[in-house]
């Protein structure tokens, strides 16, 4: 099982140009696609006359265990109204599901399935129904931006079963609704901060080439050098190192369950300044995993 | 995590997996969910205009992560000088 998500590239998303390419990237991302087949509009309950002329092709491209299944529409054109009556067709499928829906391959749309259960139960004909919400990212497939490469990373099959990968997949929506370019800023600064006064701060024209160099140098085939490696090999060869890079003193946290690490100026005199403004300056958790809107216990 | 910053134990919490990086306050208004995340791996990807150069993103990191950014500053606003984190 793929323990991290893949490093996607541009051209992975370039060779989004046909369904076969789609296919492939989805096996890529670690989804079991051994079960491709062409599926009828009237299987999948789709009989609506005005969704049913629009659809060219439907493909099913991978199928995890029946809970989680990833449809390619191929169509005339796609509008925000097919897609509702697409998306609505489903409301009446059990599992879960991941659409991804073109016309010409050039633009992508991956539309994420959400049901919506009623406020309150009822019975009978008037009974409030489940509803399906469709949540789109849309996708150039020649220019994909920074941000939205970054989102398709995140469908990476990672984690232990179907449920819980589709949980991730309704994180990664949401972050994406709120990402930046550069960042994810969940409400923790304001949009002004970083976009503003950040990039004023005589800091920010600092030469941050050594630094970078040597995060590149530490990073550099990460994958393949650290993939595998305890905790304990990990904090030496790479959390340390870092945390020096950044001006920490990095001492390891002795309370089981507690940080992994807690973190003091290297410089003694401003261990006074930290200890003036704070007990503990500051505290690091390690976890091997982060996919939820909050960060797990360290293990 | 959030015990941490509710005892008090920290101002900020980092939390990372190696390729994100996470930054958590104990003065955020809800101390779970309001975080700052970075992808390092995807910043020291980015290269600036000149060759072997850090992009802007780099940046991000850079100024947010760093120690100097944790220590309090000494900051005059309106005449009075008081301290501050992050400028």
């Amino acid at each position: 099982m793929i323990q991290l998500d893949i490093n996607l590239g541009y051209a992975d998303i370039q060779a989004l140009s046909n369904a076969d390419g789609v296919a492939a990237f989805f096996e890529r991302l670690g989804y079991n696609t051994d079960v491709r087949r062409i599926q009828s509009p009237a299987n999948l309950g789709i009989t609506t006359e005005s969704t049913l002329k629009p659809i060219k092709k439907i493909e099913l491209l991978a199928d995890q265990e029946g809970l989680l299944q990833i449809y390619l529409f191929e169509l005339r054109s796609v509008t925000v109204a097919l897609t509702r009556g697409i998306v609505n067709a489903f409301r009446l499928l059990a599992g879960n599901y991941l659409l991804v829906l073109t016309s010409d391959y050039e633009r992508l749309d991956f539309v994420l399935l959400e049901r919506e259960q009623p406020a309150a139960p009822g019975f009978g004909i008037g009974a409030p129904q489940v509803k399906v919400r469709p949540r789109t990212l849309t996708v150039e497939r020649l220019k994909p931006e920074r941000l939205r490469l970054r989102m398709l990373r995140r469908l990476t099959y990672t984690e232990p079963d179907p449920l819980a990968q589709y949980e991730k997949l309704a994180v990664a929506y949401t972050v994406a609704a709120w990402s930046e370019e550069y960042f994810n800023n969940r409400a923790l600064f304001s949009d002004h901060y970083l976009s503003e006064r950040l990039r004023e701060l005589p800091e920010w024209n600092e030469d941050a080439k050594p630094t970078w160099s040597l995060l590149r140098d530490l990073y550099a085939g990460a994958a393949a050098r650290f993939g595998g490696k305890d905790r304990a090999a990990l904090g030496r060869e790479l959390f340390e190192p870092i945390f020096e890079i950044l001006g920490f003193n990095a001492i390891s946290g002795s309370v089981p369950d507690g940080p992994t690490y807690l973190l003091f100026s290297q410089d003694q005199s401003e261990v006074n300044l930290w200890r003036y403004a704070l007990p503990i300056p500051g505290i690091v958790c390690w976890t091997p995993r982060i996919t939820g809107a909050t960060a797990r216990r360290p293990r | 995590m959030v015990s941490l910053l509710e005892r008090g134990d920290a101002l900020w919490v980092i939390v990372t997996n190696g390729r994100l990086w996470r930054l958590y306050s104990r003065r955020a208004h809800s101390r779970a969910t309001n975080y700052y995340e970075i992808d390092l791996s995807d910043l020291l990807a980015d290269q600036g205009p000149g060759f072997a150069e850090p992009g802007d993103a780099f940046g991000y990191f850079w100024l947010l992560f760093r120690c100097d950014s944790f220590l309090p500053h000494t900051v005059v606003r309106q005449g009075r000088e008081s301290r501050a984190f992050f400028s």
